[in-house]
């Protein structure tokens, strides 16, 4: 007896299913290869045995992608080790935010990133900068982002859920700047523009990061019936073939680190509805594409990240939104993940909302509940105290009760258990309301501060590039 | 070839049920259950294998369970073979006034009315949805089942019809009614947790005996008040209620045949004792669900889950993050019937709109489980090959062929930008399930044959004028 069988995903993609993919993955890159427009980076692979360059079109032969898919290194963070350590990663760099005083949708401001980075220190959530600040200038704004998430925070834009943009040479430098300041982790990442190419100005960078030592990552976002085939599973081949065709690239030009498929964003497709021309992240077709991206993760041996976050729903608390997020999370977790990304997205991550943070946690909070393990034993089924309560009596007296009706139960934060009159004393306030509420006072206590003089020497790297011409031409 | 269909395996084992199997005969054999009526009493004692001690005390050889379990027969309608199914609403007093959105009212008849046509254009099933009570107390539950068959196909006309007949007379009026409209009657008894009855329940049982109508037994011990603290203890109490009160009619209901209502079968309400509240929807009540399942299957009792049942007291996020989770995870342990939809705040109260949203996350999930094919042809390698860097795939003939059947289009949770969905008015998802329930209420045009209809308003106003009838609800 002991223990109840912990509940789990089964089903899905088989062993055989996926080896066809893989080998139909190889394929393409032998055969059809990638797209890689940097005349440097094309020197550099023509060293290689079994590259075949015809004009920017590179092909490798499927040793070179198993070297590279063997070297691949995943530094995952001690907090996120083990299947009892959940990870939530919030924001991705959102233009606009609901107000915490007015509720309206408004665009982000440099004050908005300190607190939504507090927020999100505060839950514990780790990922790139929830926000672009669009009060500040443009060419600042990268910089910005990565200084409040340093001062402010302790996971974030700090290990290998951070993939924050560096959308020029001048603006990567910097960062690389203060992340040695900051002591904190720096990469340098790679998206695929599919079908099967790169945009030349991120090669360039990788190109000018190579003596660097620094770990570089391919990510790819293929969607389907756009710039991929319809069919989620198609599409999912077409990702398996970039981010391959990707990691070799990178595992023979970058020699001075260590190379890694981006957690979060390979062996990925994206649903797309062709009414109204979007993305349908939360969708059913989504949570199918994350279901096959968890085994083939499996497969490979690879931590997995998957963005069970992102709704469509556009208001904090809404029906849509919680659903689409619980669901899709409850159902990657009982297949085996336990990071989950884009916490506080709305709007398929046109917005961003702390409120929905803090329901997101929650919501995750449920599920790890949920699907704990369970103990089956004669002292859980209590057959004595069944026998010894006889009718019309009550267990509410019992010493079992009292001993064990805290540890029974979980107790949520948001999810409240009033009745309804309790609840209308209180307040008839709304989950918005409440979510409202918690986020103000978590800003409000949070107190991590970075020391006083890393912060001075992030100060005058912000000050030297808020004066460097050179980088507020690239901007230009 | 398939994808192989997702379920969730884990939870309890077979020799996990066995053992609670065992308890419960043994408890039924040494513990027994109080049977407050003499009459029944007296039929009871003529049987061997039965003990009764202290006047109302009764114990049952495993025997006579044994063979209690082997003759309850389950008529499961023709529908509910192939279909998901939604049971919708269990009387509420309270419900969302459709034309003032956020307005709490108490039901009344045209709410009757509108919300069992709003169930039936749903292709709902179960109970009466509202009480009306704006009539009097002794008519309300014949003109809820007169409503119900007047203007809907499948409500209070199967198995999944569980509601009260508070009075003989009451129980007689229905019974009538039934027999002109065609529909299915059955009468129910609810156990008092722990191991009891309310003896006027007994009552209008012992009097339906000679009218050859199956019976059903239901319990619903609450953990920590009327069953153990913890919620497997709670299960187990509950297998022990029902196998002694099936016991108790198999035995004296000889004229029909008797079961276990599926509805709450094997039930164990999780309880909050820092507000005194049911709390329907958490955590525990969703292992609960995890329980029941299983147990189901064990003793052949059709599945039906209370999933679609929240402690929220608005359409909200908290509602759909937990009627999603559990409506997901029941599914995945293989139900396909769901009960409680349109309910909110534990039962309190109901809303036509919530309903709306229920059934497009049971519409969700069945998309997201549906059988999905794996073949060369789905993975589209040679259009990979022929889509090359800078292609697109819209214009591709597959996908043309194909973008409409491979994605589902839902209802409610649109795939709107953020721009067209403020372009459509930035109307909140509570309002778009308001628009389209009223819609639907509007649309419904079902209704019984007007000769029926005829003989259905005869008796009712019989009822009206019956002092019999009236006197029964009066309490003494």
């Amino acid at each position: 007896m002991g223990k109840i069988e912990d509940y789990r995903l089964v089903g899905g993609l088989s062993k055989e299913q996926m080896d066809l993919m893989h080998e139909k993955s190889l394929w393409l890159v032998e055969n059809e290869g990638i797209h890689i427009p940097h005349e440097g980076i094309l020197k550099l692979l023509s060293n290689y045995d079994g590259v075949k360059i015809e004009g920017k079109t590179v092909k490798f032969k499927p040793e070179l992608v198993l070297d590279a898919l063997k070297k691949v290194k995943f530094p995952l963070p001690d907090y996120a080790k083990g299947p009892d350590n959940w990870v939530i990663s919030a924001g991705a760099h959102q233009t606009k935010i609901f107000d915490l005083e007015t509720r309206v949708l408004r665009e982000a401001k440099l004050s908005d990133l300190v607190d939504m980075i507090k927020l999100g220190d505060a839950l514990d959530t780790v990922g790139s900068a929830p926000l672009v600040p669009l009060d500040v200038p443009p060419y600042l704004a990268e910089i910005y982002i990565h200084k409040t998430a340093y001062e402010y925070s302790r996971f974030r834009a700090n290990d290998m859920f951070e993939h924050d943009p560096r959308p020029t040479i001048e603006a990567a430098n910097y960062i690389y700047e203060m992340s040695k300041a900051a002591n904190k982790w720096f990469a340098i990442g790679l998206y695929m523009i599919s079908p099967r190419s790169f945009d030349r100005k991120e090669l360039d960078i990788v190109y000018k990061f190579l003596d660097r030592g620094v770990p570089m990552w391919a990510g790819t976002l293929p969607i389907a019936g756009v710039n991929a085939p319809i069919t989620m599973i198609g599409a999912m081949i077409q990702s398996m073939f970039e981010t391959f065709g990707c990691l070799a690239m990178l595992n023979l030009i970058n020699t001075k680190s260590y190379n890694y498929i981006q957690i979060i964003d390979s062996f990925i497709a994206h649903p797309f509805d062709m009414k109204y021309s979007t993305f349908t992240y939360g969708s059913a077709e989504d949570i199918q594409g994350a279901l096959y991206k968890i085994s083939l993760h499996k497969y490979y041996g690879i931590p997995m990240s998957i963005k069970s976050l992102l709704t469509n729903g556009k208001e904090p608390g809404d029906a849509q939104s919680a659903f689409e997020i619980a669901a899709f999370t409850l159902a990657a977790a009982l297949a085996g993940a336990r990071i989950f990304r884009c916490a506080g997205l709305m709007s398929s991550g046109e917005t961003y909302s702390g409120e929905q943070v803090v329901i997101a946690k929650e919501i995750v909070q449920y599920i790890k509940n949920l699907i704990k393990s369970r103990e089956f034993s004669d002292e859980k089924l209590m057959v004595d105290e069944i026998a010894a309560v006889g009718a019309g009596q009550s267990f509410i007296g019992r010493k079992s009760t009292m001993d064990l009706f805290r540890t029974e139960y979980w107790q949520p934060e948001l999810f409240g258990h009033t009745n309804l009159g309790q609840w209308q004393e209180m307040g008839s306030r709304s989950l918005w309301d409440y979510a409202n509420a918690k986020v103000k006072k978590l800003i409000k206590e949070h107190d991590y501060q970075i020391d006083p003089e890393i912060k001075k020497e992030l100060d005058r790297i912000l000050e030297t590039a808020k004066k460097d011409g050179k980088l507020m031409s690239v901007y230009n | 070839m398939k994808l192989e269909e997702y379920k969730v395996s884990g939870g309890l084992n077979k020799e996990q049920m066995d053992k609670m199997h065992e308890n419960a005969l043994w408890l039924c054999e040494n513990v027994g259950i109080n049977i407050p009526h003499q009459g029944i009493i007296n039929i009871l004692s003529s049987y061997n294998g039965i003990k009764v001690e202290n006047g109302n005390y009764v114990k049952f050889k495993p025997e006579l369970v044994m063979n209690a379990l082997n003759e309850a027969k389950y008529d499961v309608p023709e529908y509910a073979k192939d279909e998901w199914i939604i049971s919708a609403g269990a009387h509420q007093t309270a419900c969302y006034d459709l034309d003032n959105p956020g307005r709490l009212k108490e039901a009344e008849e045209k709410d009757l009315i509108n919300f069992i046509k709003l169930g039936d254009a749903l292709d709902t099933v179960g109970s009466a949805p509202v009480v009306p009570l704006d009539i009097p107390a002794h008519l309300q539950h014949i003109l809820m089942h007169k409503v119900a068959y007047e203007n809907s196909r499948r409500r209070c006309n199967d198995i999944y019809e569980h509601m009260d007949k508070p009075s003989y007379e009451c129980a007689m009026y229905v019974h009538e009614m039934a027999k002109v409209a065609g529909k299915r009657f059955a009468f129910g008894i609810w156990m008092i947790s722990p191991r009891s009855f309310d003896a006027k329940n007994l009552e209008i049982a012992y009097r339906l005996l000679d009218k050859g109508v199956p019976m059903w037994i239901a319990t619903m011990p609450v953990a920590g008040v009327s069953s153990p603290i913890t919620m497997i203890g709670t299960i187990q109490q509950s297998v022990f209620e029902y196998l002694a009160g099936l016991t108790m009619l198999n035995l004296i209901n000889k004229k029909s045949f008797n079961y276990i209502s599926p509805n709450d079968a094997f039930e164990g309400d999780a309880f909050d004792m820092k507000y005194s509240t049911f709390v329907y929807g958490s955590v525990e009540y969703t292992e609960h669900t995890l329980y029941q399942i299983p147990l189901c299957r064990y003793y052949n009792v059709p599945i039906m889950t209370k999933a679609a049942l929240t402690n929220s007291k608005q359409p909200d996020g908290q509602a759909a993050a937990e009627i999603g989770m559990h409506t997901l995870i029941a599914a995945l342990m293989g139900a396909r019937a769901f009960r409680c939809a349109g309910l909110l705040s534990s039962g309190e109260i109901y809303s036509g709109e919530w309903l709306v949203i229920n059934k497009e996350i049971v519409d969700y999930v069945k998309t997201l489980l549906k059988p999905q094919e794996f073949s060369e042809g789905r993975l589209f390698i040679d259009e990979i090959a022929d889509v090359k860097a800078g292609g697109s795939f819209i214009g591709r003939k597959s996908t043309m062929q194909l973008f409409r059947q491979e994605y589902w289009m839902p209802e409610l949770f649109t795939h709107m930008n953020l721009g067209q969905w403020q372009e459509a008015g930035s109307k909140s998802m509570w309002q778009y399930a308001i628009d389209r329930a009223k819609k639907l209420i509007t649309g419904h045009t079902y209704q019984i044959d007007d000769d029926k209809k005829k003989e259905l308003d005869k008796i009712y106003e019989a009822a009206k004028k019956d002092k019999k009838l009236e006197d029964s609800f009066k309490i003494y």
